[in-house]
């Protein structure tokens, strides 16, 4: 069992790679689809028999595609709890799913972009995510999945669209988001008002991590309120719209952190370097808040350039779960925190001599 | 406008309450709210819901009006859906719905609570291959043209561009295709 887990923490992740525009500052690209079948009730209100049949009917439909078989497909049950939270750490599987139960389950791709969950909220959930500003060509991937599925036969209705337990995502089923790094803004305290003027527009802005508009290593996802009304194009042209935006002002915020603090900024980030790379024990969140300081500083020229790939292996690397599905044997929350700090070290001492 | 009970703090639940013929009105803050609502004076909408379901309180009546096609009243006289059973007031709690056909058994809900949520009730992106244009039936082209005289006359200008840009839509499918 181990062994899985250690192996889907190990698998790769398209978007760590960093390819894509801005892939400093956005680090990855995500669209999700909404789809149920017609004449089958939605998940929450089906039995073990209904889940069992639509589960099936979704897998064979993905078997049955010559194009898809280098998916691999499970079954939640069949994972081992470690397995479930390194999936979960690397947005493959919703924590919803994650509870497992009859007929839950999962499809992803040899690359890490698509990943295709059964029995969620809505019998389907299709999901792209690639590096960088790259929200257009994530939905042509997850389109194109759609389209390879639409034998499915769907339930839509010529008026209102793609159906959906929820009304929330009925019509498009679609949420783009892109989450994207803003350390300048979130230290001048510009979040919250910009999150009100995104809300203006139809977006959400979230932490990636924690709650609210303070979220820890300035991680924020920006995603699209309204699933109906608007074709998919324009939603997905609102979100990279915004976070492109976005860019821009967080450009400028840290112009002006440089131009009126100089000194004090290149003394905090310098000093996040010397704690990634010689603390003995850390936790995830000053982690996490270090890691924005380093990513932040090499992206101004303070620090030696560090990859961008290395930065986002470490996001994930530095999670419980993934050190824990790395290692042989069960770990204390303190040995957690002294293999976090030996990961981060070993990830950034090779780093440090490109410059 | 001020809490009807209390008289102090602002109004934030606005309850339209069918018994019978008669409709009872009322403005509360949310303190008297759900002091009321526990005294069994007015419908018990828990005040902690989630966002989904808190968006069902805000549309218009509770008590079931008209049944649409495929409703069917179940022992208690409440609204079901005829082919999962799923009922309104169940509906409105969990804030989602049971299965496609629910689309159909509520629809009177629909079209309102979609125009909250989105600002919109009819979707205008990708459709199935097989429903491309075929799908569109003749009634549902009169019933977007019938929407669209009501939009115009209620002065919901907006509303009234999407049907006629929707309307459009499909009279250029069904040109392409001929």
């Amino acid at each position: 069992m181990k062994a899985g887990a250690r192996e889907i923490a190990d698998s790769p992740l398209e978007w760590v790679g960093g390819k894509g525009e801005h892939s400093g500052m956005i680090l990855s690209s995500r669209v999700r689809l909404a789809r149920n079948l017609k004449g089958h009730v939605f998940p929450w209100r089906a039995d073990k028999k209904e889940l069992s049949v639509c589960s099936e009917r979704v897998r064979s439909s993905i078997r049955s595609e010559d194009s898809l078989k280098p998916f691999s497909i499970f079954e939640v049950d069949a994972l081992d709890p470690l397995s479930r939270g390194v999936l979960i750490e690397k947005h493959l599987i919703s924590p919803a799913l994650a509870m497992g139960g009859p007929g839950r389950g999962a499809a992803v791709d040899g690359r890490g972009i698509v990943s295709i969950m059964i029995n969620e909220e809505d019998h389907v959930r299709i999901q792209a995510i690639l590096g960088g500003m790259s929200i257009h060509e994530a939905w042509r991937i997850a389109r194109c999945m759609d389209e390879l599925l639409e034998k499915l036969d769907y339930a839509f209705h010529s008026r209102y669209g793609f159906l959906t337990a929820c009304p929330t995502n009925v019509g498009t089923g679609l949420r783009a988001s892109v989450m994207i790094h803003l350390p300048a803004l979130t230290h001048l305290r510009r979040m919250g008002k910009l999150a009100v003027d995104c809300g203006k527009i139809g977006l959400t802005v979230r932490g990636m991590f924690g709650e609210g508009s303070d979220s820890p290593g300035s991680l924020y996802q920006i995603s699209n309120q309204v699933t109906l009304g608007q074709t998919e194009e324009e939603l997905i042209e609102k979100v990279s719209g915004a976070a492109l935006g976005l860019v821009r002002q967080e450009e400028g915020a840290r112009d002006r952190i440089l131009s009126e603090r100089g000194p004090g900024l290149e003394d905090k980030v310098w000093r996040a370097w010397g704690l990634l790379r010689f603390s003995r024990v850390i936790e995830a969140r000053e982690a996490l808040e270090l890691l924005s300081l380093v990513r932040m500083g090499s992206e101004m020229g303070i620090l030696p350039q560090v990859r961008v790939a290395t930065l986002n292996a470490l996001l994930l690397d530095i999670q419980k779960a993934h050190i824990q599905a790395r290692s042989a044997t069960e770990l204390s929350p303190e040995e957690i925190g002294r293999k976090r700090s030996e990961v981060l070290r070993k990830a950034l001492a090779t780093t440090g001599g490109e410059s | 406008m001020k809490c009807e009970r209390c008289g102090a703090r602002e109004a934030e639940v606005h309850i339209r309450q069918q018994k019978g013929k008669e409709i009872a009105e009322f403005h509360l803050c949310r303190q008297c709210a759900e002091h009321m609502a526990k005294e069994g004076l007015i419908p018990d909408i828990s005040f902690e819901l989630p966002i989904d379901s808190f968006l069902w309180g805000l549309l218009p009546g509770h008590g079931p009006s008209h049944p649409g096609p495929d409703m069917a009243p179940s022992t208690t006289g409440d609204m079901v859906c005829g082919s999962c059973g799923l009922d309104r007031s169940s509906l409105r709690r969990s804030g989602r719905y049971g299965c496609p056909d629910c689309f159909k058994a509520f629809h009177e809900d629909l079209g309102p609570l979609l125009r909250k949520i989105h600002g919109s009730e009819i979707h205008r992106g990708a459709r199935p291959g097989n429903a491309c244009g075929n799908d569109t039936s003749p009634e549902e082209i009169e019933s977007l043209r019938t929407e669209l005289k009501d939009a115009v006359e209620k002065e919901e200008y907006e509303r009234a561009a999407v049907l006629r840009d929707r309307i459009r839509e499909i009279g250029d499918l069904h040109e392409g295709r001929s």
